[in-house]
């Protein structure tokens, strides 16, 4: 796996932590936020209570460290990306949001867009699954969280399906894990790992260990 | 006595699109870009172990 930074262009080579079953929130954080946001906001945070999901934000933590750095580090520990817009978002906020949205879909996280009914999504973004936030909003959130489920099926399955590639094979075990972090995901990743120890790169071996050593 | 195929499909939850592999190579070759399988693929849909 090779990751480069936004920060310095350079390959990452440091350890990152991992948030099992978190969605990272992107939306407007500072204050004021319009009576809609923090309705949807409340929405969220019960329905992600529900089925078991941690949430965080980019003001969760502060590290004193960039900012961008921290975001994308988080960004790359989490499993799921949620980006609630509203059409009373200042631009200069949505620019910020939709980079995060793009970074996570690059790295191959899942993410959804949560918006209101009246917000039209830039065309880039099309694609990107959405649910508005009318009366229908729990039950198609439920529904992507159920896909979820089969997303992390999916993982599983593929990384028997490729295991003559064992870093891709370990890879698709830890998007498994990071939806559900069960231990027979992390004991078949060791297991790939140590079986296959002299044909993965030194690279790679980084980000195996990272994980295989997260909490 | 079944032969393993190399070469399997399985649908991607994501897209709902069936997802060609060579199991041979660990490598992903194609997706789907309409609805239904691929034709004399076999299409793997649960993990063995």
């Amino acid at each position: 796996m090779i990751v480069y930074s936004p920060i310095n262009g350079e390959v990452l080579t440091n350890a990152f932590k991992f948030y099992p079953r978190t969605a990272f929130v992107m939306t407007k954080l500072g204050m004021p936020i319009s009576e809609e946001l923090a309705a949807m906001r409340d929405a969220l945070k019960l329905q992600l209570a529900k089925c078991q999901f941690n949430e965080i934000d980019a003001s969760s933590s502060v590290t004193g460290k960039d900012f961008l750095d921290k975001i994308w580090k988080v960004i790359l520990g989490v499993p799921l990306g949620i980006a609630v817009l509203t059409k009373d978002i200042k631009p200069r906020t949505l620019a910020n949001i939709y980079y995060e949205l793009g970074i996570m879909d690059a790295l191959g996280k899942e993410t959804i867009i949560v918006k209101s009914p009246n917000y039209d999504i830039p065309s880039d973004f099309k694609r990107t699954e959405y649910i508005n936030f009318d009366k229908s909003f729990s039950k198609q959130f439920l529904k992507f969280i159920d896909n979820l489920k089969e997303r992390e099926d999916h993982y599983w399955l593929m990384s028997e399906i490729i295991q003559a590639d064992p870093v891709l094979s370990i890879d698709y075990i830890k998007r498994a894990y990071l939806l559900n972090p069960l231990k027979k995901y992390k004991k078949e990743a060791n297991k790939i790992f140590i079986e296959n120890d002299l044909n993965i790169d030194e690279q790679s071996k980084l980000h195996i260990k990272n994980f295989l050593n997260s909490r | 006595m079944s032969v393993k195929k190399d070469v399997v499909q399985t649908k991607n939850p994501r897209t709902g699109r069936y997802v060609k592999i060579d199991r041979s190579k660990g490598r992903i070759l194609t997706a789907k870009k309409s609805p239904g399988p691929y034709k004399g693929i076999p299409v793997l849909r649960k993990r063995s172990s």
